[in-house]
């Protein structure tokens, strides 16, 4: 069935699981608190959508400093998708998804690696990109750019990419 | 030769250092290291226009042990860094390396937590600039390598 049926049906059957709705272009992006994740996971995947396209995160520093992962669900028979955000605060753990996709192991590994968002249940999580004994998680915003100050010929001396980028300026 | 050697050598010494030199720059066979976007252009000069097969260097071998140079072409990340050294140690003596492009030069347009130049891991012969460079600028790089070759005493 199609996305909106779908979300309408949610909503039909569990009520207030649905933070926040939004719909632009034909993509519907569902924001749920934490506890609701499987719940919501489960519905769609009994609803047809049965792969999981994509499990990223963004990272953001305001009101407070959180990380918004989301779940990007693919309906293999009707072509149609959705997407599923959940916010995190630093040091918030977020339920696993690998026993329903044995592909999310390796997603949420990079999200862990580059966002320092930990997944209970998750069988072996350690870093994937970084080198495993690297500090820090690149990827949220307040991580320094180390960056090298790089020397030009000819009297040119441009700025580094840290006093360009607003918030780079403000954490670094 | 059949030749009595201790009567032989000094007179012939500084010919056959010549005649070393000159073999092994016309075979230098690289090792493949190609990790980005500049293996492409790699592989363009390997190709039948800009032919590298005219100077000897058409043997792309698999294994470092059977080869002399490692044009490192492409972004070396900071976890590839550790495979790249050991495949260096892999190669036999007299060995060389070629850093092909801007970001194993120098990091390139990365400047930041994830790219290491190539200079901090392996000693480099012969840097190559451009983003990719042209096959042309390869072969260029190629012959100063070459000269290098030449010029290095064998004994």
């Amino acid at each position: 069935m199609s996305t909106a049926e779908a979300v309408q049906k949610l909503e039909n059957e569990h009520h207030n699981v649905i933070v926040n709705k939004r719909t632009f272009h034909d993509q519907t992006t569902l924001e749920i608190a934490k506890g609701n994740l499987k719940l919501v996971i489960a519905f769609f995947k009994s609803e047809g959508y049965d792969v999981l396209m994509d499990l990223s995160a963004v990272d953001y520093l305001e009101p407070e400093k959180h990380t918004l992962v989301v779940y990007f669900l693919h309906n293999s028979s009707t072509y149609e998708r959705v997407r599923i955000s959940l916010s995190a605060a630093r040091d918030e753990t977020i339920p696993s998804v690998t026993d329903i996709w044995l592909g999310a192991q390796w997603y949420e590994r990079e999200v862990y690696d580059l966002f320092g968002v930990n997944f209970e249940g998750h069988p072996t999580m350690k870093r994937i990109l970084m080198p495993d004994d690297w500090q820090g998680h690149p990827l949220r915003k307040d991580f320094s750019l180390m960056e090298v100050p790089v020397q030009f010929k000819h009297g040119v001396s441009p700025k580094v990419p840290s006093e360009i980028i607003p918030h780079v300026k403000s954490y670094s | 030769m059949g030749m009595n050697p201790k009567e032989k050598a000094p007179f012939l010494l500084a010919p056959l250092e010549k005649l070393i030199q000159w073999s092994r720059k016309n075979s230098l066979w690289p090792a493949q290291f190609g990790l980005a976007c500049c293996a492409i252009e790699m592989m363009s000069t390997a190709a039948s226009r800009y032919d590298i097969a005219r100077f000897g260097m058409e043997v792309f071998r698999a294994s470092p042990r059977q080869s002399d140079v490692m044009i490192v072409a492409g972004r070396v990340s900071r976890k590839m860094a550790p495979v790249l050294k050991t495949v260096y140690d892999q190669m036999l003596e007299p060995k060389w390396v070629v850093a092909m492009g801007d970001c194993a030069s120098c990091g390139g347009v990365f400047n930041n937590y994830a790219v290491v130049p190539v200079d901090q891991i392996v000693p480099v012969d012969v840097y190559v600039a451009g983003c990719p460079p042209r096959p042309e600028a390869l072969l260029d790089g190629l012959f100063m390598l070459q000269k290098k070759v030449q010029e290095q005493p064998v004994f």
